[in-house]
């Protein structure tokens, strides 16, 4: 399923400061596309308006020509925050559950909880309850919620940038190895650039409010990426250098 | 743990023997204050009354208690799945709270006589607004991250409130039922002494229109007894059900 992102406008408040104006990219089915931008670029606006949470002034989302309302009635849209956004009175083994027990999709295979769990490597959490988790294994449980739907488009909006710096990797890891193979499209928001080069097929690079596409990349680096090679440091310099011509003043991780 | 029971003892003995040797000591009049053994005597002497009367009384409370309780919970749904009700419930409920209730309590006791319906109704009117608010409260305080994963999964309204308003609600609830589980027992007596044929209120107006100071007091800590025992058991509740928080 290809994500197609054509003149994608929104503005807020009275007078309407706007957030995002005139976005356009495409992303291919079965690619990870990392949306990279400095706070107040509109990246998590744009991801809501891809997730038909948050209606766009003017410009549409598509996925082969269904709009964003049509996708998530589809079940079509695996979501996860920056925040894990458990049920604190549900076990984990539960969390995950829900999910497939909520406007079910009786016509799409799916894994059963304990196997997801089993995939993000917590099947001994599986009775316990997300306040007895670390914040890592609760983004896991995150993750395996986010696959149990079997949706075919991901949005993820900085899921780990609450992380310590190794677990962030960890998990970046293991995200990519189960997206690998699942190959479901991803668009995943960041403001952290050697983790959208360490992660994505294509980077799509948005200027500080409002959110214009300032350039895009593509990664054309085999996995697993080294961050110290020369390949993946150009990369990140490149990037650098476009946002920091969109806008001098802004400092990009 | 232990330490702090003896510390609570030791000060209510302490407390207590002083009210004693003030009142022997002073020759204060038993109908103005009795000494705590004349109570204890009493206590003694009408428990196969004062029990009695104590199940009546918490049975009209916990009547209203439930009759308030679910209709100011049901309320605070409805208004959750069609917001337009909100002025329409709130501006009632408010009139509810405005009202003086020991001002009505006799007009109930003349519409609906001396049995437990007017009780029954006087506590539900003193429980009906904070479990309105609270549950309004907590139904509207879901985690915004966890919203957005419902609606990311297109949840219908009906799971959307079962499985993420009314998990959130309860933590409010029982903060509101701790409040309105004791209250509840003061309505019933207050309704009691505008009228009644049994409970504690009625024991309590029958020993005060006759200056019988120790059997109103008696009545007084049996009251205060069951108010105790009602708050701990809900204490108990909320941690066996909201056990995350």
């Amino acid at each position: 399923m290809s994500l197609e992102i054509r003149g994608v406008s929104k503005a807020f408040g009275d007078p309407p400061v706007p957030a995002l104006q005139g976005i356009d990219f495409v992303a291919e089915a079965g690619t990870f596309t990392a949306v990279v931008g400095a706070s107040g670029s509109g990246k998590s606006t744009l991801l809501r308006i891809v997730a038909g949470m948050t209606e766009p002034d003017s410009g549409q989302v598509t996925m082969d020509g269904r709009s964003p309302d049509d996708l998530r009635r589809g079940k079509e849209v695996g979501w996860m925050a920056q925040r894990p956004a458990l049920l604190p009175w549900r076990r984990v083994r539960d969390n995950v559950a829900l999910a497939q027990s909520i406007n079910p999709r009786p016509d799409r295979r799916l894994a059963t909880p304990d196997e997801l769990l089993e995939m993000v490597g917590l099947s001994d959490a599986a009775d316990r309850y997300p306040h007895e988790l670390s914040g890592g294994m609760q983004q896991r449980v995150a993750l395996a919620r986010t696959l149990s739907i079997g949706a075919p488009l991901w949005l993820m909006d900085e899921p780990f940038a609450a992380l310590d710096e190794l677990t962030r990797e960890t998990l970046a890891e293991d995200l990519l190895a189960i997206w690998q193979r699942v190959r479901s499209t991803v668009l995943w928001v960041t403001h952290h650039i050697p983790e959208a080069v360490t992660l994505a097929d294509h980077i799509v690079l948005l200027t500080p409010g409002p959110g214009r596409v300032a350039g895009v990349i593509d990664v054309d680096l085999a996995r697993p990426r080294d961050p110290t090679s020369a390949p993946f440091q150009a990369l990140v310099r490149q990037a650098r250098r476009i946002l920091r011509g969109a806008h001098p003043d802004r400092v990009v991780a | 743990m232990k330490r702090n029971w003896i510390v609570a003892t030791g000060m209510i003995a302490g407390f207590l023997a002083i009210w004693e040797a003030a009142v022997r000591l002073t020759g204060t009049p038993v109908y103005i204050v009795p000494a705590p053994t004349d109570i204890a005597a009493v206590l003694a002497e009408d428990v196969a009354d004062l029990l009695p009367a104590a199940g009546t009384t918490l049975l009209q409370a916990l009547g209203g208690l439930v009759l308030g309780g679910a209709l100011g919970l049901s309320m605070a749904a409805a208004i959750t799945f069609w917001q337009q009700l909100e002025q329409g419930v709130m501006s009632l409920a408010l009139l509810i709270k405005s009202t003086p209730i020991i001002a009505i309590a006799p007009i109930l006791t003349v519409w609906l006589g001396f049995g437990p319906a007017p009780k029954v109704v006087v506590t539900a009117l003193l429980t009906f607004f904070p479990v309105l608010i609270n549950s309004l409260e907590g139904f509207r305080s879901v985690d915004p991250a966890i919203a957005d994963w419902f609606r990311s999964v297109d949840a219908p309204p009906g799971q959307y409130f079962l499985q993420a308003r009314w998990p959130s609600a309860r933590p409010f609830l029982f903060a509101a039922l701790k409040v309105v589980a004791p209250l509840s027992l003061i309505g019933a007596v207050v309704a009691e002494w505008m009228g009644a044929s049994s409970g504690l209120g009625r024991r309590m107006w029958l020993a005060y229109t006759n200056l019988d100071m120790p059997s109103l007091f008696a009545a007084v800590i049996v009251l205060t007894a069951l108010s105790a025992g009602v708050y701990r058991l809900v204490i108990t509740a909320e941690r066996r059900t909201v056990h995350w928080t």
